[in-house]
This record gives C-alpha cells, sequence and structure tokens, in this order.
C-alpha cells in the first residue's frame, strides 16, 4: 500500500512542487512490537514535499505509534524511515562483508530530529520558558545562532499564529489553543522539513480547536509539508492532500481525501466513518 | 541567683554560661563552616552523579546506585571512622576538619544524588519528549529543559538533607574535629557542668537549622516558576 501523490485537482499554484520520482519522506515496512503486541505492522507510506497527509483511525488503530515512529521518539522494531534522502534513525556504514546498517547514535538522532517538528496533543511547552523563549530556545541551543536574533525570529513567529501579544506568558498563563499555537511556532523556529502533528486539538474544545486548525490550514497553503493524526474528520476534507485510515496498526485504505472520507471502499473504513460522522 | 525565674533555671550557673558563650559561638561557627562547605560539594557531587544517573549510560547508573546504596546502608560514625582511617593509607593526608568535612560531603552526596534523581525524574515525560522533537540531545535536554524544572522541586527535600548533615556534623567530634559537639563535651569534662553547656549547645542547633531553612525558602520563591 503506497501513498503516491496523485490528486485530482489541480494543486494550489503557491506549493512548492514535488521533486519528480523523489518522495519528501518514505516509510518503509515500518513494524512496532511492544513484547507481543503489534501496534503497528508493514506500514509504507509516501508523502511529497508541501503535501498535507491525515491519518484516522480508531483509538488503539496504531496511528499515534506511527508518527511517533517517524521521528523516533519510539524506535520502530523492523522498517525503514527517509527523510529528503536521509535515512532517519539509523546509518549505511562499509564493513568488511559489505555495507550494513547501523542504529544512530543519540546524537546523530539529535541532529535527524531537528528537521522534523512535532505537535503534541498535551502541548508540552517548556513549563518554565515564556512564549517567546519556548521559541526561541530551539533555534538558540541547538543550532547555536544568537539568542537576540532567536527571539526576533520568534515574535515574527508568535505573529504568525495569532500570538503577538503572549510573548511574555508563560505556558500556565495561556489557553489550550493558544499553547498548542505557541507548540507549532516552537515547532516551526527549526526550519522543519516535516512537522508531525499528534492529535493537535484532542485536548481542546470546539473554539481552541478552530483556532488551531485555522493556523494549520494556513500552513498548508503556504505548502508546509505535514502528517497529522487527528479525529476531525470535517477538517481532514477541507485540509488534506491524502488520508490514510488505519485499523488494528496496519494500514487498511489510502487514497485523496475526497475518495476515503466521501467514497470509502473498504468495509473497515465505512464503518468507522459512519460511527465519526453519527 | 534572682528569684522568680522558672524552676529549672534556679540550678544554671548563668555566670559561667555568659563566660563560655564566645567559646561555644566559635565551635558553632565551626560547625556552619563544615556542613557549609559538605553541603556545596555535596550539591556539586549530588548534581552530577544525579544527572547521570538519569541520563549516563546503562553501566554508569548501575555503579552510582550502588554509591547511594553503600552510602545509605552504613551509618554515618561508621563512614566517619572508615575516611578517618582510610584516607592516610590511601596517602592522602588531611586535617581533622578536611577530613570531617569529606565525610559529611560523601554522607550529603549519597542522599542528595537521590534527590536530585527523584526531581528530574518528576518532571513530566512530555517535556523530555519536545526537547528531543526540537532536535536536543540528552545533555542539552537536561541541561536546559530538566534541571531549571527540577531545580525548584530539589530545594524542600535538599534543606531536610542539609538539616541531617548539620546535625550529623556532631559525629565528627569522635575524630576531634572542633566542632560545637566536640567544644561542649569538652566544656563539660573540664567543668563537670552539664545543662549549662548543653541548653545552650542545642539552641545553636536549633538557631543554624532555622537559618538554613529560611534561606531555602526564600529560595525556593526566587526559583519558582510563574503560575
Amino acid at each position: 500500500m503506497v501513498a503516491n501523490k496523485n490528486r485530482e485537482q489541480d494543486p494550489p499554484a503557491q506549493k512548492p512542487s514535488p521533486e519528480p520520482g523523489l518522495p519528501w519522506l518514505r516509510i518503509e515496512h515500518l513494524h512496532k512490537f511492544y513484547g507481543s503486541l503489534a501496534a503497528v505492522i508493514d506500514v509504507n507510506l509516501q508523502v511529497n514535499r508541501g503535501q498535507q497527509v491525515v491519518i484516522v483511525g480508531a483509538s488503539g488503530s496504531g496511528k499515534s505509534t506511527l508518527l511517533r515512529c517517524i521521528n523516533y521518539l519510539e524506535t520502530p522494531s523492523r522498517g525503514q524511515i527517509w527523510l529528503d534522502g536521509d535515512p532517519i534513525g539509523q546509518h549505511p556504514i562499509q564493513t568488511a562483508s559489505g555495507m550494513v546498517w547501523q542504529a544512530d547514535t543519540p546524537n546523530q538522532l539529535a541532529r535527524k530530529r531537528r528537521q522534523i517538528g512535532m505537535v503534541f496533543q498535551g502541548f508540552n511547552l517548556f513549563a518554565h520558558l515564556n512564549a517567546l523563549d519556548n521559541i526561541a530556545i530551539g533555534p538558540h541551543r541547538v543550532l547555536g545562532r544568537p539568542q537576540a536574533q532567536c527571539r526576533e525570529q520568534a515574535r515574527a513567529l508568535l505573529a504568525k499564529v495569532h500570538l503577538d501579544r503572549h510573548a511574555d506568558h508563560y505556558p500556565s498563563q495561556l489557553s489550550g489553543g493558544e499553547q498548542q499555537r505557541v507548540a507549532i511556532a516552537r515547532a516551526l523556529a527549526m526550519d522543519p522539513k516535516l512537522i508531525l502533528f499528534d492529535e493537535p486539538t484532542s485536548a481542546l474544545d470546539p473554539r481552541l480547536t478552530h483556532e488551531v486548525l485555522q493556523v494549520m490550514q494556513e500552513l498548508a497553503e503556504e505548502g508546509l509539508t505535514m502528517v497529522v493524526v487527528t479525529h476531525e474528520i470535517h477538517f481532514a476534507r477541507r485540509f488534506a492532500d491524502w488520508v490514510v485510515y488505519m485499523e488494528q496498526g496496519q494500514i487498511v485504505e489510502t487514497g485523496a481525501a475526497g475518495d476515503v472520507l466521501n467514497r470509502p471502499q473498504q468495509a473497515q473504513t465505512q464503518r468507522f466513518l459512519s460511527y465519526v460522522m453519527g | 541567683m534572682e528569684g522568680g525565674s522558672p524552676a529549672i533555671l534556679f540550678a544554671l550557673d548563668l555566670a559561667f554560661m555568659q563566660e563560655q558563650l564566645p567559646t561555644l559561638l566559635r565551635a558553632a561557627l565551626v560547625t556552619v563552616q563544615l556542613s557549609g562547605l559538605a553541603v556545596l560539594l555535596g550539591i556539586v557531587v549530588g548534581l552530577l552523579l544525579g544527572s547521570w544517573r538519569v541520563i549516563g549510560p546503562a553501566w554508569l547508573q548501575t555503579l552510582i546506585q550502588w554509591f547511594v546504596n553503600v552510602v545509605r546502608g552504613v551509618p554515618p560514625l561508621v563512614h566517619i571512622a572508615i575516611i578517618y582511617f582510610a584516607l592516610p593509607r590511601l596517602g592522602l593526608v588531611l586535617n581533622e576538619f578536611w577530613t570531617g568535612v569529606a565525610a559529611l560531603t560523601i554522607i550529603a552526596a549519597g542522599y542528595e544524588v537521590e534527590i536530585v534523581r527523584a526531581a528530574l525524574q518528576s518532571v513530566e515525560e512530555g517535556q523530555t519528549e519536545a526537547a528531543f522533537a526540537v532536535g536536543m540531545d540528552r545533555g542539552m535536554t537536561l541541561r536546559w529543559i530538566l534541571l531549571p524544572q527540577a531545580l525548584q522541586r530539589m530545594i524542600p527535600p535538599l534543606t531536610n538533607e542539609l538539616a541531617n548533615v548539620i546535625k550529623a556534623s556532631s559525629l565528627l567530634s569522635v575524630i576531634s574535629v572542633k566542632e560545637l559537639t566536640k567544644v561542649g563535651n569538652d566544656l563539660i569534662f573540664e567543668h563537670f557542668v552539664v545543662a549549662e553547656v548543653l541548653i545552650p549547645v542545642a539552641i545553636l542547633y536549633v538557631l543554624i537549622v532555622s537559618l538554613l531553612t529560611h534561606t531555602s525558602r526564600w529560595l525556593e520563591e526566587r526559583l519558582g516558576i510563574p503560575t
């Protein structure tokens, strides 16, 4: 089950065109086991540059685990992940008996993770830093850029997520929706090749959900590559290029958002959608 | 003695107490210096070992856990004796004061490692994940995310531990460190008075520990994360 980008409508003009033949993110034969429990089973997925992919499925279907495997917050049991031609979590080394794959050291992994942003269900803003420094700390401490420059960039990113006036607020002084938008700005600050969203609105009420989805929609229009796990089917229909439906750790159906969400082919997908659409 | 005082004071030789006060104050200063140094060195060692205990390689974590087990399992008095007799054999000849500092530091560090570890592990897992997600390695995560948040949580248990160190410093009297208990004991056997010495000694210990508690409360407020 390989999801090739194959849009029916013309893509918005401002999106950078995908490099021919080279998917931006490539997941091959990914498995994740916890003991005897298989959380993710043989997942294959390709995401092109500038594409927004939404993964839907019931709780426990393995979609969050899959997402967390992409940046190795969970170590996959088997399989390979490539981002922009760069293997994540492992690297090839030359030995006497030929080329073998070796697991990345924690520091190698940390360097690769800089290219992958992540937005969490629980926001996970750094509790001891205000909004501005939550955004600035990555570029400042990880990339070693001067603090003044990082704060200036952080201010611009706060404006982008419509929180210009909240720079001095600490996470505990922000609403859930505001925290999540700061978290999105924090991910953007590293100028990542891809941002993963792990149920970004599940902890929010409908009004705050709207604020966050609004920002995500704007980022999509700018051509940011995003992989989103969500329960917001209506949002997925508007937002996604490509939809993946997962059940029991496996991809059941993939396709253009309009196809999968409006005319699902598989019985499991139809059943799931009939539950969530009411 | 003048009348009208509570019954117990009838027996006290107040003039003697006044006379010996400077001696006891000097000894109290030694106790403060001993404990202060042990506490500071203990915090340095505790932070270092406590951090490695959380993010270090597995063999190092095991080693540190053994150190903690040994320190916690051996009575302080036995520790002091071991260090007093062992250091010269290792070619390290220190005077009584620094031997005392070394012994207290090791005792303090053994407990502080656990305080640091517990405080670091009490920071929500999501903070570490978020730090990893912006590309921080373990060292950066510890330095910029976990320690700043854990520091405030360490202060109340550290204060507790520091009060224990001050009290444990009285055990150094057995290796003739001229701290408060030793000087008090000498006065007792020199002048054959008991209450006149032990009452001010006890009061001085209370004062030292209260001073510490207040400093720590002030620190805790200053380090506070705004809510």
